[in-house]
């Protein structure tokens, strides 16, 4: 019990301590140690302490603040020669002001005006185009919107998402994008194309005539080893087509040397600058598989390249081409590749690499489903004119997900007589009200949400769109917000699938899982490192998510569990068995594999290094906001790093270095906080994989075994990282407290303050009747007054 | 459920000998024969491939043949690991003048003992002019060894003696060493004669002296033994030793530029590392001992995978390896030297296989140029096919290069 309190004391949310009086919390020690030099005598630096605002909302005086840590985190203040106060005093005052800091700049963030604007993300702007037109925008399109800001791991928090000129500019160019390819002047050019294995084999098209005479023109197919790329499969040979979605079929095997794994297919679109498909092909050679999957083109030519993402040669060696009468047709064949080539099989017909073996792609599109098509004639161009203003008014009301007046689209209808139909529907989809989820009214003070308001709020928290007609009908009748209809509406909701979004999106954000491969590990230490991997480590995360989604599971099962997602190129990476089936699959884990929950998955690891090495720091600042919702003061500024182990210097671990780093007692006061926190994940390496003894590249003698003990500030010792997570797994209600803030965050687009305590904490009782199960959790938060709450 | 291919082509190009249970007269590309089961065939040569290793002799009318049979071709190949004599010292069929008489050790082919009928007919075969009539000893096709009579009769420890020479020097009678048994030879002004180190003549010839010979076309009338030209005679053990060393010189030389050949016996890799591994190879009968130091203080060699005729695709297609050990092994199969070598690759090629013949040569044994019409690649400039020519489901003629 002891121990749970002091651990729920260390990391109690920021604002429970913004309620102490600055007065009796650190007045006295400005007093005592600054007041002197800055205050009202000699206002050295022209600086005085205590004329500083109290008020922790206010942008400058916090700027002062803030410079005040650092000074005294960095040792420089009080000056060595006045007294010295004693470090545990100092980090006191330090912890206070950071905490209040922290505090007054999520007031700010949350202060509101009496309309709230928030824009959408580009992945809901999206979607949201997609629900209303049916029409696929590509927003990650080379030239189409830059990426969202974020706040810590979260891109949808409304203060974050500023607009600005080249803002308009692109969602100008957008609308008109959309709304052409929705109505385009002539029907688009349908293509179906089929290109062969030899029409993508270079060395053999030339070979067409001799090898339909052999009788063998259909059995050939194209080997594609590790690392080996071959260009022309693109969609239209080489001409331009129209923008659009196709629809993609390839044929191919994919054979796997014993116990290694499986080659990984990678179409990589030129035109995109992504890979636009990937997946890892278990196939035996006379057991092909036919993958489909739908693709976004623009216009114009589109090339697309294959590749078999696999570790292997780098070179292409002898191994290139089918020279002379060499075709391949079969592994087995001898004739199939030249004596001299790179040798692929083993004497016994075993494949020595992951190899792709290639028979077709088909292309087919752009495509229209049905249901797109429907959603497009609601508001297609209709002939009279009348009738536009009216299908003009319904669209701008879908659009802007709200009722609108006359005198709302009056300027919409002017643009429709000067100009044309489509332009008014460009110009609505331009317009802010589109792009922009508003919640208040101009004219009125309204502490909560309105229906409409509502809808879009729910929405957009659990499929990342636009509400749908049942939703708008509710908000029409005035019914959404009752409670018993809000429920119903949360179980329609989260069984569709849309709410797929949601289970992909939300922990993406707050595991802040696009910090993977934010640094790129360094090929000579990580040479095994790819961006099969790297994809592969997100995915962990986000189907594990998905999974205790879906079975509404306890969110215990975030810090701790036996089971975890795995694809063979993730149980490869742990050193586990690698599974039959190449997309991910449920696996359940034996201690030994020392994995099990979300902190000892290979994304967090590695999403808290740097490019060379592990950081536990960084691995404890991530625990402590992620986990705990906490945010320690920033590091001080000028900080040396940490130097490489000298070559004539005993070998040292990190934690070694690390404690010798920060032998100054002001930077020890934080530390002793943060890094027990990161030290526990000692045994993973900077990419996750686990080890007994860290790798240090130079120095004297034997790499250094690795120590993950460590202790609470309370005491609370644990030697590993299963022994810590054992520990958070006690303090759950803490963590459930935390989770419960980060869904806040994403659903409401905003940071949450001390006003919303006494909410967070009453969702989070309210969640633990029903053992923290995550559907329960989101439900709660949807029906509690803070949703409401505008 | 499909049959991998290279099972099928190898069960196709086992189909005989399986059908024959086995057939040790069968003699294959892939590995050793059983020893003692070719059959003695000597002839002269009237047709040599030497590229492809192949050629045709005339057989000998040595009596096993019915007269009406006789003189038909003999077309044959020689196996990958086949070997080759003249003067006492490994050669190619390039060393051997046409119209050598020669001996040879024959295997049935992948066909095995099929039948050869030739038409029933009154005439002489050879005046019948007929392109498709061969031997009756046509199944044994498959050339284990070939030797001249100098190595022939050298290996096997025999001279003949000269008995008696005709007035006109146009004919000896010898007597072979150890037997009674004695042949009337012809000579004439192209006979070469060697004495010590140079050319002699034929007065320098004289009854009493145990020569070797190497005889030329003979059979035309009944016997070689009453009819065949003589054209080289040695009579003494300096010039036989001379024209041993010469030959042995020039193939030395041959090897050194292409590698001497190998079996490979088998190959392991190492898990998980790809095409890296280790290759056994045992190398073919014939090679030189100076040749054989040199690949056991090799720290590395280059390897060509050839066809079985020898052939070479490019010289630019080497493989590098280590030599890791040398080794020798008891009782060598025929065509087997009995030399094993294990060798290292941190990259295999596909011609690395259990079965496949390769080339072995010392890093600076290779030079940048062969004989352009050796090489298969980038083509085959030897368009035109001498028998046999056994036909697998791959080939067409005028295959793209």
């Amino acid at each position: 019990m002891v121990q749970k309190t002091l651990f729920a004391l260390l990391f109690l949310p920021a604002f429970a301590q913004c309620g102490d009086d600055f007065a009796t919390a650190v007045a006295p020690f400005f007093e005592q140690h600054c007041n002197r030099c800055h205050g009202e005598k000699k206002k050295k630096g022209s600086l005085r302490l205590d004329e500083l605002s109290r008020d922790f909302t206010l942008g400058p005086d916090v700027e002062l603040w803030h410079e005040v840590i650092t000074r005294m985190g960095a040792g420089e203040m009080p000056p060595e020669d006045e007294p010295q106060p004693s470090a545990a005093e100092a980090q006191a005052v330090m912890d206070w002001l950071a905490d209040s800091i922290k505090a007054g700049k999520e007031a700010r963030m949350a202060k509101r005006a009496r309309v709230a604007h928030y824009r959408l993300s580009r992945e809901e702007y999206a979607n949201t185009v997609y629900d209303l037109l049916g029409v696929t925008f590509d927003p990650e399109a080379p030239g189409a919107f830059t990426p969202d800001p974020q706040w810590h791991g979260f891109e949808r928090i409304g203060s974050e998402l500023a607009l600005s000129p080249s803002h308009i500019e692109k969602y100008l160019k957008a609308a008109r994008e959309i709304v052409d390819r929705a109505w385009p002047e002539k029907p688009p050019r349908e293509i179906k194309s089929h290109r062969r294995a030899i029409d993508i084999d270079w060395n053999n098209r030339e070979k067409e005539k001799w090898i339909e005479d052999l009788g063998i023109l259909d059995q050939v197919r194209t080997e594609i080893w590790p690392g080996h790329t071959l260009s022309y499969l693109r969609p239209h040979g080489g001409h331009g087509h129209d923008s659009g979605v196709y629809k993609v079929r390839i044929k191919l095997s994919g054979v796997t040397p014993p116990g290694a794994r499986p080659p990984h297919l990678s179409l990589f679109s030129k035109k995109l600058d992504r890979i636009i498909y990937e997946a890892d092909v278990l196939a035996p050679e006379d057991e092909p598989v036919i993958l489909e999957f739908e693709t976004f083109f623009p216009s114009g030519q589109n090339d697309v390249k294959i590749t078999n993402v696999a570790p292997g040669p780098k070179n292409s060696g002898g191994g290139t081409g089918q020279p002379g009468e060499f075709v391949f047709t079969t592994l087995d064949d001898p004739k199939s590749r030249a004596p001299w080539q790179r040798k692929l099989t083993d004497d016994d017909g075993n494949p020595l690499y992951p190899l792709l073996i290639f028979d077709w792609i088909e292309w087919e599109g752009p495509i229209t489903e049905p249901e797109d098509q429907k959603k497009r004639d609601r508001f297609a161009p209709p002939p009279e004119e009348e009738i536009a203003l009216s299908k003009l008014k319904a669209f701008a009301e879908a659009a802007w997900r709200r009722p609108v007046s006359d005198q709302e689209t009056a300027r919409y209808r002017k643009i429709v007589e000067d100009y044309d139909y489509k332009t008014g529907l460009v110009a609505i989809l331009a317009s802010k009200n589109f792009f922009y989820i508003s919640e208040g009214e101009p004219n009125v003070n309204r502490p909560t949400v309105n229906n409409y308001e509502l809808a879009s709020r729910l929405s957009y928290f659990l499929w990342g769109t636009m509400p749908d007609s049942t939703l708008f009908s509710l908000a029409a009748d005035g019914t959404l917000a009752e409670k018993d209809v809000l429920r119903k509406q949360i179980d329609r909701m989260l069984s569709d699938p849309k709410s797929e979004t949601f289970a992909e999106s939300f922990p993406h954000q707050w595991l802040q899982l696009s910090k993977v491969g934010e640094f790129p590990p360094d090929e000579k230490l990580y040479p095994d490192y790819d961006q099969w991997l790297e994809k592969s480590m997100v995915m962990e995360s986000l189907r594990y998510f998905a999974e205790v989604y879906q079975n509404n599971l306890s969110i215990d099962n975030f810090l701790n569990s036996n089971w975890t997602m795995l694809n063979p190129r993730l149980a490869d990476h742990y050193g586990l068995p690698i599974p039959k089936t190449a997309d991910f699959e449920r696996v359940t884990l034996a201690p030994e594999a020392n994995r099990g929950g979300l902190l000892t998955q290979a994304s967090i690891l590695s999403l808290t290094s740097d490019g060379t090495r592990h950081r536990p720091v960084h691995r404890g600042v991530w625990l402590s906001e992620t986990i705990f919702g906490k945010t320690p003061p920033p590091p001080p500024p000028n900080v040396d790093a940490i130097e490489p182990n000298p070559v004539d210097k005993p070998k040292a671990t990190i934690r070694e270095k690390l404690a010798a780093h920060i032998a100054d007692e002001n930077c020890a006061g934080c530390h002793a906080k943060i890094d027990p926190l990161g030290l526990a994940f000692d045994n993973y390496d900077a990419i996750g994989r686990w080890r007994t003894e860290e790798e240090v590249p130079n120095g004297i003698g034997k790499n250094p075994p690795v120590d993950a003990s460590g202790s609470l500030p309370d005491g609370t010792a644990f030697s590993n990282a299963r022994e810590f997570k054992e520990i958070l797994l006690s303090d759950r209600d803490r963590f459930a407290r935390a989770f419960v803030e980060k869904l806040a965050n994403y659903a409401l687009r905003r940071a949450m303050t001390v006003d919303d305590e006494a909410q967070l904490s009453a969702i989070t009782t309210r969640a633990k009747a029903n053992n923290y199960r995550l559907r329960d959790v989101m439900t709660e938060l949807v029906v509690s007054e803070l949703f409401m709450k505008r | 459920m499909l049959i991998p291919m290279r099972i099928i082509s190898i069960l196709l190009y086992l189909i005989p000998a399986l059908t024959l249970a086995g057939d040790p007269r069968i003699a294959l590309d892939s590995e050793f024969p059983a020893p003692g089961k070719a059959k003695m065939i000597s002839g002269e040569i009237t047709l040599i491939e030497h590229v492809n290793r192949r050629g045709i002799l005339r057989p000998d009318r040595d009596g096993t043949i019915n007269k009406y049979y006789w003189d038909l071709p003999h077309s044959f190949e020689m196996l990958p690991y086949g070997s080759i004599y003249y003067h006492g010292a490994p050669a190619e069929l390039k060393d051997i003048p046409i119209g050598t008489h020669l001996h040879g050790q024959f295997h049935l082919g992948p066909e095995g003992p099929f039948e050869v009928t030739p038409p029933v007919s009154n005439y002489a075969a050879g005046k019948m002019a007929r392109p498709d009539l061969r031997s009756v000893e046509s199944q044994y096709s498959r050339a284990m060894l070939l030797e001249d009579d100098f190595s022939f009769y050298t290996r096997n420890g025999i001279t003949w003696e000269i008995k008696n020479i005709t007035e006109d020097r146009g004919e000896i009678v010898v007597e072979k060493s150890g037997d009674d048994e004695s042949m009337t030879l012809r000579i004439d002004r192209g006979t070469r004669v060697w004495k010590d180190k140079s050319i002699a003549s034929r007065d320098d010839l004289a009854v009493g002296q145990k020569i070797v010979m190497n005889l030329g076309w003979g059979t035309l009338l009944g016997s070689y033994k009453q009819d065949a030209l003589c054209r080289e005679i040695w009579i003494d053990e300096a010039s036989r030793l001379a024209a041993t060393d010469v030959q042995r010189g020039i193939h030395i030389e041959h090897q050194k530029r292409r590698g001497v050949p190998a079996l490979v016996i088998k190959t392991e890799h190492d898990p998980g590392k790809g095409a890296k591994g280790w290759l056994t190879a045992q190398l073919y009968e014939g090679i030189d001992p100076e040749l054989l130091e040199e690949l056991k203080n090799a720290k590395s060699v280059l390897t060509q995978c050839v066809e079985p005729s020898l052939r070479m695709y490019n010289v630019n297609t080497s493989g590098s390896g280590r030599v890791e050990s040398v080794t020798e092994i008891e009782n060598p199969p025929p065509g087997c030297s009995g030399i094993e070598l294990r060798i290292h690759f941190y990259e295999m090629q596909e011609g690395h296989r259990k079965g496949r013949t390769i080339r072995i040569a010392e890093r600076s044994w290779f030079r940048p140029v062969l004989p352009r019409e050796e090489l298969l690649r980038p083509n085959d400039l030897r368009a035109f096919s001498v028998e046999p020519k056994y036909i697998t489901g791959r080939d067409l003629p005028n295959s793209p290069q």
